[in-house]
């Protein structure tokens, strides 16, 4: 067979470049969407936050003979994540395409 | 030897000037931040893929351009269409890594990183480079692992120029930090050079090469069929092309039910005869259809090409032939029935039955006109296979000898390597290599 040899590395290389791929792009497709689910978690948590320290302050001043309670914000801790990426400083930092600025100086 | 020599020389250059990349790294020294951590060295991996790669494939379109010079260093058309073949493969296996290690820094930390980076995104010139990518490795695959129709092929083939032209688009379009990246600052004029001469040869085998070749045009004079096969005979409307028996020529017939795809074909007459006989066989779909053929069809010839019957000057020959293998034989016979080859030549004739034989009536004609040529018929399926060992007992001592093998790729291979273990010099065997897939 004509380039029996060449066909049969090929193949290999080949077949390791799409497992390599494919790993590397589906785990990293769950921890993005793992770090976009705990984005929209504290999202909401922010949300729901503002509405409940909203809601203090209406039913205060609306008891206006009664002194006004401590302002508390209730935070809902959200579960312990175990991404890198969110962990640290409980923020998601905007990273550029790796193309750009690739090398310290 | 003369001739492994210029082959090896040819070899040598094309590597050298593939492996410049690597060997400009090394020139950084051990202590260029190219290689200071995990991070920077697998980028810098990945940069010399990338370039390695490239000028591979820049080179195939080189040795695509059927120049004379190339076929002189690598003995022959066909031959050069292997180092094509090598280094097409190789190209895309190179190229595989050149992702793959650009992303490797990214992993340990943020594999969510890494699977950016191999997707598209925003950033068109790293888009480029993913369309070529998949560009190459699906018509490198089509033209290794397929069997598609001949001129489908030959058609998807072409468009690895555009993939090389999207590709060299990704090289210049990619900014790295150029200024502080020694590597790719220090190779982007090398990439601009490899890109040119690929961009360059390209172009030729698409618009120039056609003109500079100057087909000669041939009319069919005589076509006689027999079970599968055509012999056809056409003589030159002007000046007929000047070629040696065993060479071959590129044909494109010229008939309404046929498409217009040139196909290679081993001259079957005499040096330099005015008329030219090829003979083909019904192999595929293009062959299927010469049935079609009627003399008075004009032919485009393009050629000669090859060196397998200037390959060696010895006088003890053994030629051996499988089947349709015969036809370079053939025109190399009829020059030592005209006297311009003074040989003394064992003729082994391999086919499965006897109605595969061609033109046995004229070889044995031959033979028992001319005591130096011996012509031995050999019918597979009541002798079994051809083996050195067969050879051997009517040839005589193997050794001193030099071999002409021309047929099917397994045949050829076999007899080849059962040669090499009776203690044939393998430069004293000269093959053809009738398919270029």
């Amino acid at each position: 067979m004509r380039f029996r040899k060449l066909k049969i590395f090929v193949a290999v290389f080949l077949l390791i470049f799409i497992l390599a791929t494919a790993n590397i792009i589906g785990f990293g497709y769950l921890q993005n969407k793992d770090a976009q689910s705990t984005l929209a978690i504290q999202a909401d948590i922010r949300k729901n936050t503002s509405v409940i320290q909203t809601n203090l302050i209406n039913q205060a001043s609306a008891n206006q003979s009664q002194p006004l309670p401590e302002k508390t914000s209730t935070v809902i801790q959200p579960q312990a994540q175990s991404n890198p990426v969110v962990a640290a400083g409980n923020s998601l930092t905007i990273v550029p395409h790796p193309t750009v600025n690739t090398r310290a100086s | 030897m003369e001739n492994n020599l210029k082959r090896f020389l040819g070899w040598t250059v094309l590597l050298l000037i593939s492996l410049s990349p690597v060997l400009l790294l090394f020139l950084l020294g051990p202590e260029a931040k190219e290689f200071n951590n995990y991070s920077d060295i697998t980028h810098s991996l990945g940069e010399v893929f990338g370039l390695v790669g490239m000028t591979m494939f820049a080179l195939t379109f080189v040795l695509s351009t059927r120049i004379k010079h190339i076929e002189e260093i690598f003995g022959g058309l066909d031959k050069v269409y292997i180092v094509h073949g090598i280094f097409g493969g190789t190209a895309l296996i190179l190229i595989l890594f050149h992702p793959i290690f650009l992303v490797l820094k990214f992993v340990p930390s943020s594999i969510g990183l890494a699977a950016k980076y191999l997707l598209p995104s925003y950033y068109w010139s790293v888009n480029l480079g993913i369309i070529a990518l998949i560009g190459l490795i699906f018509l490198i695959s089509a033209t290794l692992f397929t069997k598609i129709k001949y001129h489908t092929w030959k058609f998807s083939h072409e468009f690895l120029g555009l993939v090389f032209i999207i590709a060299v688009l990704h090289i210049f379009l990619v900014r790295g930090v150029a200024s502080q990246d020694n590597i790719f600052y220090g190779y982007y004029t090398y990439a601009a050079v490899v890109s040119f001469i690929g961009l360059l040869a390209f172009f030729y085998s698409l618009f120039i090469k056609k003109r500079v070749l100057k087909n000669a045009v041939y009319t069919i004079s005589i076509i006689e069929q027999n079970n599968d096969k055509f012999t056809i005979k056409m003589t030159p409307d002007h000046k007929p092309i000047s070629y040696k028996s065993g060479q071959f020529i590129f044909v494109r017939f010229y008939n309404e039910n046929l498409s217009k795809e040139e196909h290679p074909f081993s001259i079957a007459s005499a040096s330099n005869s005015n008329e030219i006989k090829i003979i083909i066989k019904k192999l595929g779909d293009f062959t299927n259809k010469l049935e079609h053929l009627k003399v008075g069809d004009k032919v485009s010839v393009e050629g000669p090409y090859g060196r397998f019957n200037t390959s060696d000057k010895s006088t003890n020959q053994i030629w051996i032939a499988g089947g349709i293998g015969i036809t370079p034989f053939l025109g190399m016979l009829e020059d030592i029935w005209n006297g311009t080859r003074k040989v003394s030549v064992d003729l082994y004739y391999s086919v499965r039955t006897d109605s595969d034989f061609i033109s046995h009536d004229f070889i044995s004609t031959i033979a028992s006109k001319i005591k130096s040529f011996k012509f031995i018929p050999w019918n597979s399926t009541d002798k079994g296979y051809l083996t050195a060992e067969k050879i051997e007992k009517i040839s005589g001592n193997l050794k001193g000898k030099v071999f002409f093998i021309c047929g099917p790729s397994r045949f050829k291979e076999s007899l080849i390597r059962d040669l090499v273990k009776r203690g044939v010099d393998k430069s004293s065997i000269h093959e053809e290599a009738f398919d270029f897939r």
